[in-house]
């Protein structure tokens, strides 16, 4: 009986510290000043408004047109590459693993100092300023690919491989192969990979800082921006909004597909 | 009709090395053949050959007047039960037995119709609608038998069916592969180690030993006959013993005692099964030994004696129980020696 006292009073100090910021944050974005301020002098809803702006507005197109295009492509790239990883084991795949997964334990600074150092080396020796947008693409693609192909390499460690020669005796072709078995093989994985991918990419600063641009800000970036300059509690407001939404995806994707039944 | 040969097949990993030359074998329509032999022996990699996920470099795989040899596997239109099973995880059991149907563009009722007619000969009818990881090891093996033969396949092939199963589940698997096979009447070719489990249901049975087939007969013909020394010492004849040839029929051994047998030119050693040798006639002894280890084998009682001919290995019926230190005779009879030549 004690010792369950003390567990709950440990558990809940533990939920307190982990939730307390945020909770702050919920309040601040309902204040009634200008300056973010807690306990808050009054109750306003006028932040929302500010919140729902159109420079928040295009932020959020950005980093989601970023995160759903950069997710994708590494998702093409890094499926075949970990099939590949676990089917062909020989001397060189824990180097060749290494590799692909350095953009994740070198500093994320350092990475993205030398993606910023990569971009004008391109611009200067090529003589052709990519689109910013497109720059900031390519970049997360990078940063996401160590992720998905250990996401989905983790799936492919429990695949048996015989079950391709099994499909193909059968009558199946390669093709026949990935769509019928592959891939609905390790949906949950991708789906886990996806979501992994793409909260990865809508939160980065480290390389949106570097790389963006006139027109194709991501939205952390503004919001750090504006919290520089201003100051006011719309930031709060738009964190809010976003910690709702990220709530109602997770709960959604629960519902329909059961991350939790699959991401292990 | 279906007669598979495989005609001077050659098969390489490197291109270099052959790891099959010259390989040939005959089935005949509708048999049971085993590939039988240590691991390493090359039955994997015939069964690869043959299935197509080997390319061979040589020699011709026919079945009727058709070489297979160059079709790709997905064309060839043979059933294989993989050791893993190899069973699709993302199917339901009726989805794993009709996916071949469905890729042959098969009307759907009538691949309704085989599908179920399959799974009730193999007792799966209620488990139908299951994921794989939901079955136990002896279901999942129905379902890829019964899976590799919804196809009509031209041929069945077998690799080590049965050794993921535990002993009772064994005999159990193997009757049902017998019962199959001979209902479907199809030419099958079963890999394996086990020899219990391969003599027990083959019409024939190929002893492969480095690549190459050291005897190809019917089980009985091998166990009471064996041709050569590695499958003598295969099939248990744990005893083999140095000999000579003085004259037809007669052989010397090399504690410089002649023994009688069936007569060999270039023989080079005799084997005798345990179980074969007489203990204990005082009368006309051949030998003497003391016994060194006794083991309890169930049916019988199993010694390593030490004679002046090295390690000798006897059984005796449970009746008559000897101890270690045991001064004990034994008798070669002549009919349970094996003459062989190489």
């Amino acid at each position: 009986m004690k010792k369950s006292k003390v567990l709950t009073i440990f558990v809940c100090l533990v939920f307190f510290y982990l939730l307390f910021p945020l909770f702050i944050t919920v309040v601040a974005s309902f204040n009634s000043k200008d300056i973010l301020t807690y306990p808050i002098d009054g109750f306003s809803l006028k932040w929302y408004k500010s919140a729902f702006s159109s420079s928040y507005i295009s932020g959020f197109a950005i980093s989601f047109q970023v995160g759903v295009v950069a997710t994708i492509i590494s998702l093409c790239f890094g499926v075949p590459v970990a099939y590949g990883l676990a089917k062909y084991k020989s001397k060189f795949t824990r180097a060749i693993k290494n590799v692909f997964f350095s953009p994740v334990l070198i500093p994320g600074i350092v990475l993205s100092y030398s993606l910023f150092l990569g971009w004008v080396f391109i611009a200067k020796e090529f003589d052709t300023r990519l689109p910013k947008l497109l720059v900031l693409m390519l970049a997360h693609i990078i940063v996401l690919f160590p992720y998905t192909i250990r996401v989905i390499g983790g799936a492919f460690e429990k695949f048996d491989f015989t079950i391709e020669d099994a499909a193909e005796s059968l009558g199946a072709t390669k093709k026949d192969f990935i769509l019928h078995i592959l891939l609905p093989s390790i949906t949950p994985a991708i789906i886990s990979a996806s979501v992994l991918s793409f909260i990865t990419s809508f939160n980065d600063i480290p390389i949106s800082i570097f790389l963006y641009g006139r027109g194709s800000t991501p939205l952390p970036i503004i919001m750090m921006q504006d919290v520089e300059k201003y100051g006011d509690p719309s930031v709060a407001a738009v964190s809010v909004v976003l910690l709702f939404m990220t709530i109602g995806i997770t709960y959604l994707i629960e519902k329909t597909l059961g991350l939790n039944n699959y991401g292990r | 009709m279906a007669r598979l040969v495989l005609n001077d097949l050659k098969v390489s990993y490197d291109g270099k090395v052959n790891i099959l030359e010259d390989y040939n074998l005959e089935i005949e329509d509708g048999k049971l053949v085993s590939i039988l032999g240590p691991s390493g022996c090359g039955k994997t990699t015939t069964l690869k050959a043959v299935a197509g996920f080997l390319q061979s470099t040589g020699g011709e795989i026919l079945i009727g007047d058709e070489d297979y040899s160059k079709v790709p596997v997905n064309k060839r239109n043979f059933g294989i039960v993989f050791q893993s099973y190899a069973l699709f995880p993302n199917m339901t059991v009726f989805e794993n037995v009709s996916y071949g149907l469905k890729l042959r563009k098969i009307p759907k009722d009538e691949i309704e119709k085989k599908v179920l007619d399959i799974l009730e000969t193999v007792e799966l009818i209620a488990l139908k609608d299951r994921k794989p990881e939901n079955l136990s090891g002896g279901q999942r093996q129905r379902v890829a038998l019964a899976r590799a033969l919804v196809i009509s396949p031209k041929l069945l092939l077998l690799d080590e069916p049965l050794s993921n199963l535990d002993a009772k589940l064994r005999i159990e698997m193997r009757s049902q592969i017998k019962r199959m096979q001979q209902k479907f009447n199809i030419t099958t070719i079963l890999i394996t180690h086990d020899q219990e489990e391969c003599f027990s249901i083959s019409d024939k049975v190929a002893i492969m030993n480095d690549g190459k087939i050291e005897q190809y007969d019917t089980p009985e013909n091998i166990y009471s006959n064996p041709k050569s020394i590695f499958v003598a010492d295969f099939v248990g004849f744990k005893n083999l013993l140095d000999v000579t040839r003085i004259s037809p029929g007669v052989y010397r051994l090399s504690n410089g005692k002649n023994i009688e047998a069936e007569d060999v030119e270039n023989a080079k050693k005799i084997a005798i099964r345990p179980q074969n040798i007489a203990v204990g006639q005082s009368s006309d002894s051949f030998i003497e030994g003391t016994i060194k280890v006794r083991t309890y084998l169930g049916e019988d009682y199993q010694y390593e004696v030490d004679t002046d001919l090295g390690e000798i290995v006897v059984s005796t019926s449970k009746a008559i129980a000897l101890n270690t230190g045991d001064i004990i005779k034994l008798n070669f009879p002549k009919d349970g020696i094996c003459v062989l030549a190489s």
